[in-house]
């Protein structure tokens, strides 16, 4: 335990600031709404690319060894968590203020 | 009310006097429990960092306008990042701090070892035995032997002592020679029985020893001593033994001094003698000069052995003149401090000091080279500063011990060699010069050649310029030549020592002038072929390219 650990989780949870960030930006101003709707889907995209890699993995597809995925220069899983943070945050605020 | 469960814990009625009571006394504790754990730095680092986060989630939980919640979302992602920026400057500081707490625990460690062992190694050196440094001081003076502490005599009867001793040996020495005491040797014993008062040189070969090893096994070193402390009159002995045990060696001695009195140091023994008078010659003609001798030393094939003399004056031109060339030589060197065994190649420099950085080196390469220092008691103060630098150790009482060597010395000078690694007295070595700096005074025996019966070239030449009528010097032509050619040719032959084997090509290519005048080796004949007439110079061969110098100049 050392303070770099919540060094890295106050960095991660800007991406759950941000989303939360966007959707309340889209409820001052409804056409950033599309930008929402875009981000989420690319946010499905990335889950379901993230779940044919695993599945590949532990079925042993070679394919799937040599799959890289990598968001804001982190690796696999903080960049999985980022994203899982950005999609929480956003849909939070959704719950909370719509 | 929502039925999220943060909004639930963060929806207190914060009008209630209770509840504010409630909530200043839990900041309050929570923030002495962050101070008591973490300094003052990281306090402030998680209090913006539960600030930053407060403002974010507050003001989306008790469901605020959403332009002011946006505008808290952003100030408090803004305090996150600054927050988690400054925590993370904080663990590298402390990752840093630690690796150094780390390292400093090293070499205190490293310290305490060194100075243990030097501890223990003089222990064993002063007693014989190491002390058993666990037990108390009592029980260990109980265990030391009764004769553990050196017994020294009174000044006075062991001065007169050793005095005794110096003078029994070299009377013995001197019966054992008798008068068929030859030049080239060098004299084992010239050394009277010195009462050796440092540890270290107790253990040290006697230095004629010394002297046959390093002829023997030859290695690449730089001989240093302040001026006139016999650097010339050491390597001039440890040549003729080198010359005894490397028959085929070749021996290529550049020499930046150009003082005839010690010509003899080299004469006889060296198989090619380059002089210079470098503190008359300009900056570029010394370089030329070094670069010819250079590219003539590493022509020659098979075992050779360069000894470059007066290299503090004559590296501090050339760098300062040419750079690259300078540089290249540098390459050179350490090529051959590295690879001169197998490839049979040596260099020997001889200097005035020791410091690195005049001998345009780092302290790294000078220590690629094996040292040899002389230093002597006709100038203290001079010695004091070469011991002064790391060139060479010093023994354990310091600078004065090494003076004492000297003072104990016949010839009042102390030595530091690499082989024995220590300092001792230098015994008195025959002076091959025939000059003898300390007094003055030339030996009985004169070592040069006489200049007598050799040709006057120089007045020959000179008459013959003189007789020209005071026009520009370059208008006149002898030879074919102007009187400032012929004068540079014979500047050329003047810096070459008498039975030297050089070329016309190299006179040409060492001279600047020659060069930027357009002169050809061709240009040059009719002036060769006088002095040949004159018997200045020889040919070697038919093709008259290479000469062997007679002198006369």
């Amino acid at each position: 335990m050392s303070h770099r650990l919540v060094s890295k989780f106050g960095y991660y949870s800007l991406a759950g600031f941000a989303g939360s960030a966007l959707v309340q930006l889209a409820v001052i101003w409804p056409q950033t709404w599309v930008a929402v709707a875009a981000l989420g889907v690319l946010a499905l995209l990335y889950f379901a690319f993230l779940i044919v890699c695993i599945q590949g993995v532990l079925q042993g597809e070679r394919w799937a060894g040599v799959l890289n995925f990598n968001v804001l220069g982190v690796d696999a899983i903080e960049s999985t968590a980022i994203m899982l943070l950005f999609v929480v945050g956003g849909l939070w605020t959704c719950l909370e203020i719509l | 009310m929502s039925g999220n469960p943060l909004v639930q814990l963060l929806d207190a009625n914060l009008n209630s006097g209770r509840n504010r009571a409630i909530l200043r006394f839990l900041l309050g504790r929570a923030a002495t429990a962050i101070r008591y754990v973490f300094p003052a730095r990281a306090t402030a680092c998680y209090s913006g960092l539960v600030i930053g986060f407060a403002l974010t989630f507050i003001p989306i939980a008790k469901n605020l306008p959403a332009r002011f919640t946006f505008m808290m979302t952003l100030a408090g992602a803004g305090l996150v990042a600054v927050s988690a920026h400054e925590l993370d400057e904080l663990q590298d500081d402390i990752d840093e701090a630690k690796e150094q707490k780390e390292r400093d625990r090293q070499l205190r460690l490293f310290a305490d070892t060194e100075a243990k062992n030097k501890v223990a190694e003089t222990n064993l050196l002063r007693h014989g035995y190491e002390l058993d440094k666990s037990l108390p001081p009592e029980l260990q003076q109980l265990v030391a032997p009764a004769d553990a502490e050196p017994v020294r005599a009174p000044a006075a009867s062991r001065a007169a002592f050793d005095a005794a001793v110096s003078a029994t040996q070299t009377k013995q020495q001197q019966n054992e020679r008798g008068e068929q005491q030859s030049q080239q040797a060098v004299p084992s014993t010239t050394v009277p029985a010195l009462p050796m008062t440092n540890t270290v040189a107790r253990s040290a070969a006697p230095f004629p020893e010394t002297m046959q090893h390093i002829a023997q096994r030859l290695v690449s070193m730089t001989v240093v001593g302040v001026p006139g402390a016999g650097k010339g009159m050491f390597v001039s002995n440890l040549l003729r033994l080198v010359r005894q045990h490397h028959p085929q060696l070749h021996l290529f001695v550049m020499e930046g001094k150009g003082d005839q009195k010690e010509a003899g140091y080299w004469q006889g023994v060296a198989n090619d003698i380059r002089s210079i008078q470098g503190l008359d010659e300009s900056p570029v003609n010394i370089v030329a000069w070094i670069n010819g001798c250079l590219e003539d030393f590493k022509a020659i094939t098979g075992p050779k052995l360069l000894i470059f003399d007066e290299v503090t004056y004559l590296y501090k031109v050339w760098e300062k003149t040419e750079k690259e060339s300078f540089e290249a030589y540098i390459q050179y060197k350490i090529g051959l401090s590295s690879m001169g065994d197998s490839l049979q190649s040596f260099v020997w420099e001889i200097g005035q000091v020791s410091n690195a950085k005049d001998l345009g080196v780092s302290a790294g390469i000078r220590s690629l080279f094996k040292p040899i220092a002389i230093v002597s008691n006709h100038d203290r103060r001079a010695a004091n500063a070469l011991l002064g630098t790391q060139f060479v150790p010093l023994p354990e009482d310091g600078k004065k011990a090494v003076m004492q060597m000297c003072d104990l010395s016949p010839c009042g000078r102390a030595v530091y060699d690499y082989v024995n690694d220590c300092w001792q007295p230098m015994p008195q070595l025959p002076n091959l010069s025939g000059f003898d700096r300390d007094t003055r005074s030339f030996s009985q025996k004169p070592p040069a050649p006489e200049a007598e019966s050799q040709p006057d070239i120089r007045a020959d030449l000179e008459r013959l310029l003189s007789v020209e009528t005071p026009e520009p010097s370059r208008a006149v032509k002898r030879f074919g030549l102007t009187a400032e050619q012929i004068t540079e040719v014979q500047k050329r032959l003047s810096s070459l020592q008498p039975g030297a084997i050089s070329s016309v090509k190299r006179i040409r290519e060492n001279s600047r002038l020659l060069r930027e005048q357009g002169i050809t080796q061709a240009d040059l004949t009719e002036l060769f072929d006088y002095l040949t007439q004159t018997q200045a110079i020889v040919w070697l061969g038919s093709d008259q390219r290479d000469f062997k110098y007679l002198g006369g100049f």
